[in-house]
């Protein structure tokens, strides 16, 4: 099974709701750097997403005390989402869904239902998913995400809107 | 220039990025097409990016900032 990393996005009403990215098996005996990929991962998520970060980890929680995470927008909803779809090895598809994902990075400065690949926060995030995430500063090692059956995610598809059940 | 098509937009776009010696930051990059192309520069950029037809890579900066930066194929 692969190594999951997630996180716990809150929004204005206190809902949470939580972002998983499985990424390749790692030998972590062997001392991965896994604060540090957790935070550079989520650096690249943040500026897409306007919720709060509660919490975040692999298989225990990391302290997110040092990382960049502003309060949470008043206009933050955990369900209101944006569903990025990639391609795997073998044609799988991974679909990752963003809550509290700003509006203004949907087409048409938020009009539109699609995610627009040409906001540079967005580029940001779908090139760490399709390349990996380093995992130091320097001479890094990019660590590849997969699906949940460990196939290397190697393209973007398409991204759009998506909605939670229970909207308030 | 108004009334080009899709494709040359697209075709002079690609023109615009520099080689892997020279490669720039993907805003940078965006600016100079959205300035040479202001009608149809996005849709042009939204294609190049879909269809995966530049190189990209995120390179983490030594004030911890992360950069995207884009190159020819």
């Amino acid at each position: 099974m692969p190594i999951n990393l997630f996180y716990t996005i809150e929004d204005g009403n206190g809902d949470q709701s939580v972002v998983n990215l499985p990424i390749e098996e790692l030998d972590v005996a062997a001392g991965v750097n896994f604060p540090f990929i957790l935070e550079t991962a989520w650096d690249i998520i943040n500026p897409l997403v306007n919720g709060h970060l509660v919490n975040c980890g692999v298989t225990i929680q990391a302290d997110i005390s040092e990382f960049t995470n502003a309060a949470v927008a008043a206009i933050a909803d955990v369900q209101e989402k944006a569903e990025f779809v990639f391609r795997a090895a073998g044609g799988f598809l991974k679909r990752i869904s963003l809550p509290t994902f700003i509006e203004t990075f949907f087409t048409g400065s938020g009009a539109g239902n699609e995610i627009d690949v040409t906001q540079t926060a967005v580029q940001n995030f779908i090139t760490m998913i399709e390349d990996g995430v380093d995992d130091a500063l320097v001479d890094p090692t990019p660590v590849q995400f997969v699906t949940d059956h460990s196939e290397d995610v190697e393209s973007y598809v398409k991204g759009r809107q998506s909605w939670g059940r229970n909207r308030r | 220039m108004a009334g080009d098509s899709l494709q040359t937009v697209i075709d002079g776009s690609l023109a615009l990025l520099p080689n892997e010696v020279s490669r720039v930051s993907f805003d940078d990059y965006k600016s100079s097409v959205l300035a040479a192309y202001p009608e149809s520069g996005k849709d042009a950029l939204t294609a190049i990016l879909k269809g995966r037809l530049l190189n990209k890579r995120l390179e983490r900066q030594s004030d911890g900032t992360i950069l995207l930066k884009v190159w020819a194929k």
